[in-house]
């Protein structure tokens, strides 16, 4: 039994090895040679089962995720912020008085903590306006285009949640308040999201024609220093709104075919073909900063050969295949965000190293002729580096087929 | 900048945010194994996270370690699932359904493939077993931390997770032999796997 149990503490330790640690299930098994046949049985099945549900979740999925987290928290703070009312403190004051100052706060211009309270309204309610003229107040106390965009994405994700209820209980006198709230909220979160991008995006020479950079010194703007983590920000903030409001048609949708004919469901029609020009804008917009980014290093050529580093077949004609192991994984992240991952390899023929990033636009991984993802990387991986001679750039790490003679470099 | 309990004077909402960055991906995949359909895993792991919001004053009274806690909400959300949900099946065969119809990519299919087939496998596993598998492989967890959530000591953890792996293998042999099993590296194609069915 005592033997069951060691062996039992020991297969915990190389599990930790193996899923933390990256090490090889062979690297535990030489370890512990006498436990070596029952070790590599239960760490393959380990393994495996780890590797079968090891998918990277639907991204749409993961930001909607988000945006209910932070809509779970909003409502808490506003039913916490209810309690906190200095005149709420002896135990409990009766809520009419707390009602009626908190109108008498808000017609006096007064905070937006008070206001808070009122945050669960309904259109038609006694507190709904004061909820509204909180949300004036929040956005005029938000200091950063940021903040802002965030702030008014979210007020429409609150009116489209109010105009939901109200095409579903049939209360069609709201809906063109809403439906103006909601367009006028979307402009807004989109034009302050937009802005530091399309400055980005327009200033590259290159993007619309195959003219190349300026000179040998020039470098697209999208690399000026200290760029990328803020460019990275307003990135994530336009495809998060692209998301919403393709969210949005597709609910808006929804909400036509529970409103019979009438101006009701002309205004809802209306909003949802705004809705769609609006995704499409951003999604160009997307479209086309990949592409600047893709421009990013090389000689900034026609469109074409570019756009074709995304995701499909590998550009090798002229390219450099270099022969390598795998020797380092390195996660990159700003201590909230994966923001890729860094693969250290050296080369075979000559032992030299070289470090591929794995990125959203940085160099493509490829397993087994495919886009692979990093959960498929482990040390001591035989590896293809496809280098773009020019430039020295690193396109594509591929594994999953061994070179032929990537095994001698093991030791 | 994992969370932890160190972490406790940290406002709510900072904690639930970071959380969330860490650990959305794992709960997904916890949750996606133990009921065997990505989509419920992706829905319930969003569910995860509001349900933290209600009760993270819980946390802060009992000072359990915050990964264990997340995931003992989650464990708890598969249980109400199953607890609603007499037609179980029908959850693997909506994902069956999906793989045949969907345009997604070649890998993506084989993915699912594959998760299916160690899903089927696991099926025959008691529940601590498949609980065990779970909370350790795919949410990640140490033995400590699945201890916590299980509500069994680390070292029972230890023998659970021997057993169910020893009963996993013999599921998966004679063809599920891993990618770094020697003597083939290069044999991981899913396949050409028959299972364990």
């Amino acid at each position: 039994m005592t033997e069951r149990r060691s062996f039992a503490e020991i297969l915990d330790g190389c599990i930790d090895r193996v899923l933390a640690r990256g090490e090889s299930i062979e690297d535990c098994v030489r370890d512990f040679p006498e436990h070596a046949a029952e070790l590599r049985d239960a760490l393959s099945a380990g393994v495996a089962a780890a590797e079968a549900f090891a998918f990277l979740p639907d991204q749409d999925r993961k930001r909607a995720a988000r945006l209910r987290l932070h809509d779970a928290i909003d409502r808490k703070r506003s039913r916490r912020a209810w309690w906190r009312l200095p005149f709420a403190g002896a135990g409990r004051a009766p809520r009419l008085a707390t009602v009626a100052l908190v109108v008498l706060l808000v017609v006096a211009g007064s905070s937006t903590g008070t206001v808070l309270a009122a945050q669960d309204s309904a259109p038609g309610e006694l507190l709904y306006p004061v909820m509204r003229a909180g949300e004036r107040a929040q956005l005029a106390l938000a200091v950063t285009d940021e903040r802002k965009s965030r702030l008014h994405a979210r007020f429409m994700e609150r009116r489209m949640s109010e105009l939901e209820a109200v095409t579903s209980t049939g209360r069609g006198r709201f809906v063109p308040d809403l439906v103006e709230q909601i367009e006028r909220h979307r402009a807004r979160a989109q034009g302050l999201a937009v802005a530091r991008v399309r400055s980005i995006v327009e200033t590259l020479p290159a993007l619309d024609d195959s003219a190349p950079a300026a000179g040998p010194d020039h470098e697209p703007p999208s690399m000026t220093p200290g760029s990328p983590s803020r460019r990275e920000v307003s990135m994530r903030r336009i495809v998060l709104l692209s998301t919403q409001i393709e969210a949005f048609r597709e609910r808006i949708a929804r909400f036509e075919s529970m409103v019979g004919e009438g101006p009701s469901r002309r205004e809802l029609q209306r909003l949802r073909e705004a809705m769609e020009r609006s995704h499409q804008g951003l999604e160009e917009l997307l479209s086309r900063t990949d592409v600047a980014h893709q421009v990013r290093g090389t000689d900034a050529g026609p469109e074409g050969g570019t756009t074709d580093a995304q995701g499909g077949a590998p550009t090798d004609v002229g390219m450099v295949h270099v022969a390598a192991r795998i020797d380092g994984i390195k996660v990159i992240h700003d201590g909230r965000n994966l923001l890729g991952v860094d693969v250290s390899v050296v080369a075979v023929e000559d032992g030299t190293r070289h470090v591929a990033h794995l990125t959203r636009r940085g160099t493509k991984l490829i397993v087994d002729g495919r886009p692979g993802s990093i959960k498929q990387l482990r040390l001591d991986q035989a590896a293809v580096l496809i280098v773009d001679p020019s430039t020295g750039e690193i396109l594509e790490l591929q594994i999953g087929h061994a070179p032929p003679d990537a095994e001698r470099v093991r030791e | 900048m994992r969370p932890t309990g160190s972490d406790r004077a940290r406002p709510d909402a900072q904690i639930l945010t970071d959380l969330y960055e860490e650990l959305y991906d794992r709960v997904a995949r916890y949750v996606t194994a133990r009921t065997g359909s990505r989509d419920l895993g992706e829905d319930l792991a969003a569910e995860v996270f509001v349900r933290a919001v209600e009760s993270i004053g819980s946390f802060r009274d009992r000072g359990a370690p915050i990964e264990a806690w997340l995931f003992r909400i989650a464990h708890n959300l598969v249980v109400d699932h199953y607890r609603r949900s007499t037609r179980r099946p029908a959850v693997v065969l909506d994902d069956a359904m999906q793989i045949a119809g969907s345009a997604d990519t070649a890998a993506e299919v084989e993915q699912r493939l594959a998760m299916e087939r160690v899903r089927q496998m696991m099926e025959h596993l008691n529940q601590a077993q498949q609980e065990v598998i779970s909370l350790r492989f795919s949410g990640q967890l140490s033995a400590e931390e699945t201890g916590a959530v299980m509500g069994r000591t680390p070292g029972a953890v230890r023998e659970l997770q021997r057993t169910a792996l020893k009963a996993l293998r013999a599921l998966m042999v004679p063809g599920a032999a891993h990618p770094e099993a020697p003597p083939h590296p290069e044999d991981h194609g899913p396949s050409q796997e028959a299972g364990g069915r």
